[in-house]
């Protein structure tokens, strides 16, 4: 226990206080010289309350959030399955890897415009990038995770008589499970970005769509609306993804 | 109570790293015997190869050149019939005690076999001196209790060669002789074979029947000391018998000449 110290105001009154003083200095630069480019913050708080209500951020949202988890699930799942089996067999990792390291080094966001014209401008285009950048981004830690596993250990389990399966699901899986947490911790992230990315390239719905929209219009005061609204979405998804290790309980808990 | 044919037999083995100009000879024409229900220790320098001996028997690795046998039968690929204790801690961290314990039989009859399982476990647990603590995680335990887990482990499925590689070297001294009682214990009622390595000349002098002392790498076999001290042993008890010294001083002469510095190799 660590007594308060007494020097210093509440910290959630500094947070406050910073947050308002951002607010303010907007609030001012905007009266000062009215301009279509930078729209008051109360019409774009307006906006915002607008939006909620009638369902646009409702709809929108819910596609973004679709395609981020559905890429997220995705993603993973094949990273796992392919982390997992290039880490235990090396031949398999030799012969892949650079392969794996050659796509990776594509920046990914490059391939919106050629999955929106393969898939369309559905809500598929949009999983496949997300999948895509999740699986890469998670791939490469589940391979870190089963490389670090010590030999000796699936040298035991051999002479136990465990088969390349049991080796997988018993010592593998269980062991490189921290890495595909934190690969997932990156990864969430990451899938909000190259959603918005192809929304914003060619989408009928999600946020991105909203930004892209407003913009064409010179709806400025709806574009800040919607970009609010994604640094909201950006801090629930770092949260959410953040709490997965906790959800699934640590395996080293003391019981 | 020894029955004719040994348990592990290696003929003229060699085997070294890589090949041609850069190959590394890491054991050179090794032949050794190994009696079943004996007590069979290498001994020698860091780097000598003796765990690499240790890995060919547990069929982890092949050699270049040379036979192994186990039970009369040429070790092709695993060898199923043995059970591998290491130095390092190879628990897994995520399982309990009684999870890791058992794992083995997990692997080994694929299935849970009824109510026996459970109750293998819970005696072998009894048998390490680890009865109240099933459910504790390794990372709460300390270094001689997780030994005594990776034994219980081993033991559990029965194998009838068991493969110890410097299994208390990371154990402090006082621990180390308490980890050697039990293992004599366990050992002499089990008729178990066991091949243990050890840079430890004490600790071969108190485990051993035999003593196969290495030399240098390439790593060779010296000669074979018979340890012809009573039985059953206590490694506090051992120390004052003459015949001891005399034992101490001969596989001192032999270990001599093959202590060296030397850059250490990895042995894997």
């Amino acid at each position: 226990m660590t007594p308060p110290d007494r020097r210093s105001p509440p910290i959630l009154l500094l947070q406050c206080a910073a947050a308002a003083a951002l607010v303010a200095l907007w609030a001012a630069r905007a009266a000062a010289a009215p301009s279509m480019w930078l729209p008051a913050p109360l019409a774009v708080g307006a906006r915002i309350v607008k939006w909620s209500f009638d369902g646009t951020f409702a709809r929108n949202g819910a596609v973004t959030v679709i395609e981020c988890v559905a890429g997220l699930v995705i993603g993973a799942i094949f990273a796992v399955l392919y982390g997992l089996a290039l880490g235990y067999y090396g031949w398999l990792r030799r012969a892949i890897y650079p392969v794996a390291l050659l796509c990776y080094s594509v920046p990914l966001v490059a391939l919106a415009p050629p999955f929106t014209a393969v898939f369309g401008l559905g809500i598929v285009s949009k999983i496949a990038l997300t999948g895509i950048t999740a699986f890469f981004l998670l791939f490469f830690n589940v391979l870190s995770g089963a490389e670090a596993i010590d030999r000796r250990l699936t040298a035991i389990l051999q002479v136990m008589g465990a088969s390349d399966r049991e080796i997988l699901r018993k010592l593998f899986l269980p062991a490189s499970r921290e890495w595909i947490l934190t690969g997932l911790r990156v990864a969430g992230p990451f899938s909000l970005l190259t959603a918005i990315t192809a929304e914003i390239w060619g989408s009928m719905a999600g946020l991105g769509f909203l930004v892209k929209n407003a913009v064409e219009v010179t709806d400025m005061t709806g574009m800040v609306a919607v970009l609010i609204l994604l640094a909201l979405f950006g801090v629930a998804l770092n949260a959410l993804v953040g709490s997965l290790g906790r959800l699934s309980g640590s395996g080293n808990a003391p019981s | 109570m020894r029955q004719a044919e040994p348990i592990l037999q290696i003929e003229n083995l060699v085997l070294s790293f890589g090949t041609g100009d850069a190959a590394l000879p890491v054991l050179q024409n090794i032949s050794l015997e190994v009696q079943r229900g004996e007590f069979l220790v290498l001994l020698g320098p860091s780097g000598c190869g003796k765990s690499t001996l240790l890995n060919l028997a547990a069929g982890m690795l092949k050699p270049t050149s040379g036979e192994l046998r186990y039970a009369g039968e040429p070790l092709t690929g695993v060898n199923r019939g043995a059970g591998y204790l290491t130095q390092d801690d190879t628990l897994l961290p995520w399982r309990t005690v009684e999870g890791n314990i058992g794992i083995a039989l997990e692997l080994k009859y694929h299935a849970d076999a009824g109510g026996r399982k459970a109750e293998l476990v819970r005696s072998y647990i009894e048998l390490v001196g680890l009865k109240g603590f099933e459910q504790y995680h390794p990372a709460r335990l300390s270094g001689g209790m997780r030994k005594r887990v990776a034994l219980a482990r081993t033991l559990i499925y029965d194998p009838a060669l068991l493969l110890m590689d410097e299994p208390f070297g990371a154990l402090d001294a006082q621990l180390k002789i308490v980890m050697q009682n039990e293992l004599l214990r366990l050992w002499e009622r089990s008729g178990k074979t066991v091949v243990f390595v050890t840079h430890d000349l004490a600790e071969a002098l108190v485990l051993a029947d035999r003593v196969a002392v290495f030399s240098k790498r390439p790593g060779t076999i010296k000669d074979i000391v018979t340890i012809d001290l009573p039985r059953p042993r206590n490694a506090t008890g051992i120390h004052g018998l003459p015949r001891y010294g005399e034992l101490y001083s001969e596989l001192w002469k032999l270990l001599e000449g093959s202590i060296e510095e030397t850059p250490v190799v990895a042995e894997r």
